[in-house]
């Protein structure tokens, strides 16, 4: 439990940050550490430099943009993301998520933009984050773009960000809509044995107009269930008959397979939450 | 026994005499304000002159053969002083050798020599200036195995051509042997049915915050070898290091700061204090050595196993007889191999009255980790395999669960009770603590919920689990393979007891203080004695060799609350009266007459108490002020007594124990089981927890919570999972599943008093209770849940994807799963 050696840096400014990493190859960013420090420890990771951008203001902020967009700063923290009132009115359900991770001590110092770069097919914002369609603002010294969650996560501990990107920002189109977001896992500061986020907004007279769902811990990466979506959207909710949408739409799913779960138990608990969630959502239950 | 009697009456008395204010009481712990600021003090915190540290080589192969090492790269980086292989080791030092079994290997070294038996056995050793240094010289030792076929199972190793994980032994099971008490053929031959069923135990551990550390310095100028371990059982590894690598115990001199967390693993840390001080001998500084996490998990554990348990019943639940085999994956560490089966016998027949049984035991060497003496060691599989086999005997015989275990429980008035082997059950009363917790747990209430649950489709169920929690090791099951009077035994210890030179009384138990509330208990008890207060005792909480102590000092089989009291006690009694015959002299006073009080001698004069003098002064005068000091007495006022329970009986086959206190308890728990995960809710759970007189009842809730704790987590989520090539899959707490504060219910404790009649204050054991009760009680409870499933529970953990394969083609899971999910 004693990592390599490595260089620290530490960046006072974006743009400084971004410097150190075009600098020095093979070098890494560290945001809260919760999972990267671990890995250090267990030599599992050595990277020869670290560049620190725990001490960046900017990183830290919570804006509204001009067109109502969340703009999320890389390095709020999960903490932050329960307690900042912007993100509970404007996206409820990424708050609710963000309740799900792990124990306080986590909480108070992973960050938003740790977790989306860990990419950790259990990750509890992904399924949540893609619901909601959000994106990840990427720079570099040169350059800036914009990148949906959705392809950013390449699969398991893997991103589209190249030598010399940081993710500086999520933006989450505001989503006030009903919506449920669970996590299954055999303790409750565990990654997650299966988990879902739903958002389902019905029409007065009872019609599905939207319902966005992603699930996680399922393949190596956590994505969209569009097949249940689409068999949803504009249907009469009262009507849906949701067992026989959710076991052909799983069918072909390859959950993981570790010692918390094997895949057809991931599939079958998949498929309980998916039934009593959307379930609710479509009565019009309020969460 | 009549001997040991009157002394235990006479110590009792004089305690007694004290005022009596604090034995009883719910004192807050006098230790927690230091722990909980960060400043306890552990080993770690300290560090020598010139400090060096060690760092470790681990197998990461279960079997293989060593072909070579090559360290010149290890040894060629800038701050490394010393690398030493298995090749050092087999020069330097003497193999391990078993103690119960009466084979031993002559190739078990405390580093690999030519193979490695396990994944994470040492195979070599570096010291270096920092511990970064340590690491990185590690991973550059560069070693050529070739793997073996890997012994996985007992099953395996069993098999006639299955490669022998001791060769020089041509056998893997090390050691078996049968017993058989009373007239277990006549039992079968008259039973009403027949009850049979492999029971089996999987391979789980505690994991204390605080891993093993231990930091060594052998001074060449006093050829003294200094020692700071988290070490659990100091006395004995003064003895294996003296044996191991030549060191006389005269010339070790081993401290224990305060544990960070004891449970029976800090027992095994010899094998590393041993090497760490050989290597501070090689390089002449200091060495000190951290075990990190993942390498704490390797090793050491609770080993995996069955027992094939067989009940002769007659039709009211009565249990004429048992059969019981037990196979234990515990040979791969021939020290301690066999002792899981042989501590059986302190809790064989748990709380009942059964009369003839047999025991047969095979102790086996695979490639599973090594194991330790893990709370309550073999005692919570025994109080499992029987509990289980009581519930499914009621089921078999149509009749109740709780009327079974009321059937058979041991009658008050047969107490004290000597079960078919030899064990004393000196106190107790089982039937009455079975009323207890019916009422305590509100047992009719809970039947009658379950009922309306089970109309909702909820699945609730209600287990009950009776269980013995015996305290203080004879030692003797060591000596059932072997003759005469062994050189050690856990039913004594030492401890000394002195009112310094400023007039503080000042306790050293002279054990190490394991986090369980030592030091607040003994305050309490020795505030009494002295008529101060528990906050005025000075309890130092270091266990140091140089204070006296015997070959097996230590804190381990709960043992604390008879021996070590009784030795504190015998030394306080002893310093109260020398301290009363000085006074006497000094004030010309009736020795009797004289009593202590708020730090002074006082007597009653016109029911008044009158202070006579300070024990201030006392305290000056006997260290200082000698021309003052009585003719007739020594100067200074410290002792060191030493105390033995004297119900320890010699080691015979026939009539034997293993353990010499018994408290008991009776687990009721309740849960629920959600089909849409198979996932597991506890409830409520309540306990009626018997462990004597008690000195602290918050301590004891406490010490009953935690181990039950820990009991939950063996039943519902802990196991060390291996592959099949031997591979420890469950090396981070992300993979070894400990229960946390949210998964840990609110457990209900309902404390019942039988004093035990051969300990000082009628205490008895409290640690392992919760860890030997509480396995049963959860299986019984989901296995009743599960009902209208129909399944049987006879492994555990308990997880809700191995209760899914069990349920899933059951006709009640179809039927509430119709919709064709």
């Amino acid at each position: 439990m004693y990592p390599k050696s490595f260089e620290y840096l530490r960046a006072k400014s974006v743009d400084q940050a971004l410097q150190y990493l075009k600098d020095n190859e093979g070098s890494r960013v560290i945001a809260g550490g919760q999972s990267l420090l671990p890995m250090l420890k267990s030599r599992l990771y050595q990277p020869t430099v670290l560049v620190d951008i725990n001490f960046i203001p900017e990183l830290r902020e919570v804006k509204l943009g001009s067109n109502g967009d969340l703009r999320i700063g890389a390095m709020v923290t999960h903490y932050d993301v329960i307690e900042n009132s912007t993100i509970r009115e404007n996206a409820p359900i990424l708050s609710s998520t963000a309740e799900n991770i792990a124990d306080v001590q986590i909480r108070n110092r992973g960050t938003i933009g740790g977790s989306i770069c860990e990419a950790d097919p259990s990750a509890d914002y992904l399924p949540t984050l893609m619901a909601l369609d959000a994106r990840v603002v990427l720079k570099t010294t040169e350059s800036s773009r914009e990148v949906k969650v959705e392809d950013f996560i390449q699969g398991p501990f893997e991103t589209l960000a190249e030598d010399g990107e940081m993710l500086v920002e999520v933006i989450v189109p505001p989503s006030k809509a009903n919506y449920r977001v669970e996590k299954y896992a055999r303790r409750k500061a565990d990654f997650a044995i299966a988990s879902v986020a739903a958002i389902v907004s019905l029409s007065k007279d009872g019609k599905v107009v939207d319902a966005r769902i992603a699930t996680g811990a399922q393949q190596d990466k956590p994505h969209r269930l569009r097949e249940i979506e689409s068999a949803l959207k504009g249907k009469a909710s009262k009507s849906v008959n949701l067992e026989a949408i959710i076991g052909p739409a799983t069918e072909e799913l390859e959950p993981l397979d570790d010692l918390h779960g094997g895949p057809e138990y991931r599939k079958h608990v998949l498929r309980g939450m998916l039934s009593r969630m959307l379930g609710d959502l479509l009565s019009g239950k309020e969460a | 026994m009549t001997s040991q009697k009157s002394s235990t009456e006479s110590l009792v008395l004089q305690s007694e005499k004290g005022t009596k204010q604090n034995v009883g009481k719910r004192v807050p712990r006098i230790e927690d304000l230091r722990i909980v600021k960060g400043k306890a003090g552990y080993t770690d915190d300290i560090e020598m002159a010139d400090q060096h540290y060690a760092a470790f080589l681990f197998s990461p192969y279960a079997h293989a053969r060593i072909k070579s090492i090559d360290v010149s790269k290890a040894l060629e980086l800038p701050g490394v002083s010393l690398v030493i292989t298995g090749k050092d080791i087999k020069e330097l030092t003497k193999p391990m050798s078993s103690r119960a079994a009466t084979k031993s290997p002559t190739s078990h070294y405390i580093l690999a020599v030519d193979k490695v038996r396990y994944m994470g056995e040492p195979v070599a050793a570096v010291v270096a200036r920092s511990k970064y240094v340590a690491a990185d010289a590690a991973e550059l030792i560069e070693v050529e195995y070739e793997p073996l076929k890997v012994v996985a199972s007992i099953e395996d190793a069993m098999k006639k051509d299955a490669p022998l994980i001791y060769p020089e032994l041509d056998t893997n099971e090390m050691i078996s042997d049968h017993f058989d008490f009373g007239d277990v053929k006549k039992a079968f031959s008259e039973a009403d049915k027949i009850v049979k069923e492999r029971i089996r135990i999987h391979r789980y551990a505690s994991t204390p915050l605080e891993t093993f550390v231990v930091n060594a310095y052998y001074d060449p100028t006093r050829e003294e070898l200094t020692i700071y371990a988290s070490d659990q059982q100091p006395g004995r590894t003064v003895q294996s290091v003296e044996r191991t690598i030549g060191i006389p115990s005269s010339r070790i001199h081993l401290i224990v700061p305060p544990v960070g967390g004891g449970f029976g693993y800090k027992l095994a840390i010899w094998q590393y204090v041993a090497l760490a001080s050989l290597m501070s001998k090689m390089v002449g500084k200091p060495v000190k050595w951290v075990q990190t996490r993942t390498e704490s998990l390797y090793a050491f554990h609770r080993p995996r196993g069955y027992m094939d348990a067989e009940f002769a019943l007659r039709k009211d639940g009565k249990v004429l007889g048992m059969k019981l085999v037990d196979w234990q994956a515990d040979a791969n560490w021939p020290y301690v191999a066999a002792l899981y089966s042989l501590i059986k016998f302190a809790n064989m027949s748990g709380t009942y009255e059964i009369r003839n049984y047999s025991f047969e035991y095979h102790c086996v060497a695979t490639n599973d980790p090594p194991i330790v003496q893990d709370r309550g060691v073999g005692k919570p599989f025994m109080a499992f395999a029987l509990e289980r086999m009581m519930d499914f005997s009621a089921d078999a015989l149509g009749i109740d669960r709780v009327k079974i275990r009321q059937v058979n429980s041991v009658p008050a008035e047969k107490m004290p009770y000597t079960a078919g082997s030899g064990e004393v059950y000196e106190s107790g009363n089982y039937p009455e603590a079975i009323r207890r917790a019916l009422e305590h747990s509100q047992f009719q209430k809970k039947l009658e919920e379950q009922a309306k649950f089970r109309k909702e489709g909820r699945y609730v169920g209600i287990g009950i689990a009776t269980g013995i929690e015996p305290g203080t090791s004879n030692l003797g099951y060591y000596f059932l393979s072997k003759a005469g009077d062994p050189d050690y035994n856990g039913a004594g210890q030492m401890a000394t007891v002195e009112v310094a030179a400023d007039g503080v009384v000042k306790v050293n138990m002279n054990g190490p203080e394991i986090g369980t509330g030592h030091v607040t208990t003994i305050a309490q008890v020795v505030a009494d004695v002295f008529g101060i207060t528990p906050e005025e005792v000075n309890v130092d909480a270091w266990y140091d060799s140089i204070h006296g102590h015997l070959t097996y000092a230590g804190t381990y089989s709960n043992a604390f609350n008879d021996v070590y009291l009784g030795a504190v006690l015998t030394a306080s009694n002893q310093l109260k009266d020398k301290i009363l015959n000085i006074a006497s002299s000094l004030l010309k006073e009736d020795r009797e007459e004289l009593y202590l009080a708020n730090n002074y001698i006082c007597k009653l004069e016109n029911d008044k108490e009158k202070r006579l003098v300070g024990l201030k002064e006392i305290a000056r005068i006997s260290y200082g002020r000698l021309l003052s000091f009585p003719k007739g007495e020594e100067p200074g006022l410290k002792v060191t007594a030493g105390y033995i329970n004297r119900t320890a009986k010699p080691f015979v086959r026939s009539d034997f124990n293993v353990q010499l206190t018994h408290s008991n308890s009776v687990h009721v728990c309740f849960v629920e089981v959600f089909p849409e995960n198979w996932n597991i809710k506890i409830l409520d759970y309540a306990i009626v927890h018997d462990a004597g007189k008690v000195i602290n009842p918050g301590i004891v809730d406490g010490l009953a919570i935690g181990s039950t704790v820990s009991g939950i987590g063996g039943a519902l989520y802990e196991e060390f999972v291996f592959d099949e090539q031997g591979t420890n899959l469950s090396l981070t707490f992300g993979d070894y599943l400990k229960p946390t504060a949210m998964e840990s219910p609110e457990i209900r404790v309902d404390q019942m008093e039988s004093p035990a009649p051969n300990t000082v204050l009628g205490t008895k054991a409290v640690g392992e209770g919760g860890a030997i009760t509480s396995l049963a009680a959860v299986a019984g409870a989901v296995e009743d849940a599960l009902k209208p499933f129909n399944v049987k529970i006879t492994g555990l953990p308990i997880t809700p994807e191995k209760i899914w394969n069990m349920v899933k083609d059951t006709p009640e899971y179809k039927k509430i799963n119709k919709e064709g999910q």
